[in-house]
């Protein structure tokens, strides 16, 4: 299991750059086949910009179920469901299908 | 020729069409001014709105090569607000308005020119001043979020010469925070018609661009990874917050108060760019939680 902390790979939680700087290690630790803990602080602004190059990238390229099985969340409550949210919003608009990119 | 000065009276406030009127008379002068006098006498208060869209219209006559801006008039107490947020001191000489300016007034956030380099740590140090001066157990978590979603929206969109002002104002005595922002860019109705267009759809009326902007999944992908998920953010917090939001672009309007309907509708007046103003009540924001636990979805 690999740990990433996002307040040690990233310089913000805001922008779409930021957002791929996460998806590409993400990337990097499935190709490994290394399951990963994200550890996310209860600062972290998490804006649809970053979550949609980071998570959404992610989505988009090995499918939600990928997702769910090689990604754990270390965090608060709060943000917990503010990454749930960012998946349910994502499954309403894409359902299975793949986004265009 | 250029004139020499010119004397923008600024409308008392409480009436859009009113300021929208003077707003466009006033840019179309910006090109032959090299001092600007901006006159106070009709006003006793400004909201929050006024002070971001005089801002931007300000900004815009240094753009176009005003060489001095001066402030007359207005009441003692209105006079003693402008020298709290140190408002009459952002266009002077030297004076670097895309940084984050001290306000001796506690309440009041300062007024911000959006600088791409500074805008998340706007959201950072707004978050952070409201939780230590005011709301010490509360999560301000989403107020960050949310400002980051306006950021992104006008650098993505506004394609605007001038980047944009904010101003956030907090409430003590209801715990209700306001945040106005604005930037004279294209506006969102002539960004999502300008989408159509490209595509050979038919084009909306300025209001209903606005209700198809806030749809969940809808983005005319001036960022290619934007997934049209910001606004919709935005809406949903407003109203899980029992806030409102205000969206005031080009002609298009659009209000959503917690628990109502949206209210929409084009505006007699037009506005040249996009005026957004959120309103959230803290008190049904969450409790902070140090707690970390490990979840699966």
């Amino acid at each position: 299991m690999n740990i990433i902390v996002l307040d040690n790979l990233v310089n913000n939680t805001s922008s779409n750059s930021e957002g791929f700087v996460l998806f590409n290690e993400l990337k990097r630790c499935l190709n490994r086949g290394q399951k990963v803990i994200l550890e996310i602080s209860g600062e972290s602004t998490l804006s649809s910009s970053f979550l949609n190059s980071s998570i959404g990238e992610y989505l988009d390229n090995f499918g939600m179920e990928t997702f769910k099985e090689n990604v754990k969340i270390k965090s608060n409550k709060n943000q917990f469901q503010r990454l749930s949210k960012y998946l349910s919003n994502y499954s309403k608009v894409y359902g299975n299908r793949i986004p265009e990119i | 020729m250029a004139a020499l000065s010119l004397i923008l009276k600024v409308p008392p406030t409480n009436n859009q069409n009113y300021w929208f009127d003077f707003v466009n008379n006033s840019l179309k002068k910006c090109q032959d001014t090299l001092d600007l006098i901006v006159d106070f006498n009709e006003v006793k208060f400004l909201e929050t709105d006024d002070f971001v869209v005089l801002a931007c219209l300000i900004e815009s006559f240094i753009e176009k090569g005003c060489k001095s801006i001066k402030f007359i008039g207005g009441t003692k107490e209105f006079n003693a607000h402008l020298e709290n947020i140190k408002f009459k001191k952002y266009w002077e000489p030297g004076f670097n308005r895309t940084r984050f300016t001290v306000s001796r007034n506690r309440t009041t956030l300062c007024l911000w020119k959006v600088d791409p380099e500074m805008v998340y740590s706007y959201s950072v140090h707004a978050r952070e001043y409201f939780e230590r001066n005011f709301l010490k157990k509360k999560d301000l978590l989403p107020l960050a979020s949310n400002l980051d979603e306006v950021f992104n929206n006008i650098l993505d969109h506004a394609q605007s010469e001038i980047q944009g002002y904010i101003i956030t104002q907090f409430y003590p005595k209801n715990n209700q925070l306001s945040f106005s922002v604005c930037d004279f860019g294209i506006g969102i109705p002539k960004s999502i018609n300008t989408y159509f267009e490209s595509r050979n759809e038919p084009k909306l009326e300025d209001w209903q661009t606005i209700i198809e902007a806030i749809k969940l999944g809808f983005s005319v992908k001036s960022n290619p990874k934007n997934r049209g998920f910001g606004l919709d953010n935005i809406l949903q917090l407003t109203e899980s917050s029992n806030g409102s939001l205000i969206i005031r672009s080009n002609r298009g309007y659009f209000e959503k108060s917690a628990n109502k309907n949206f209210i929409i509708g084009d505006m007699p007046s037009y506005f040249p760019g996009t005026l957004i103003k959120v309103r959230m009540d803290l008190n049904t924001f969450e409790e902070k939680d140090e707690n970390d636990e490990i979840f699966e979805f």
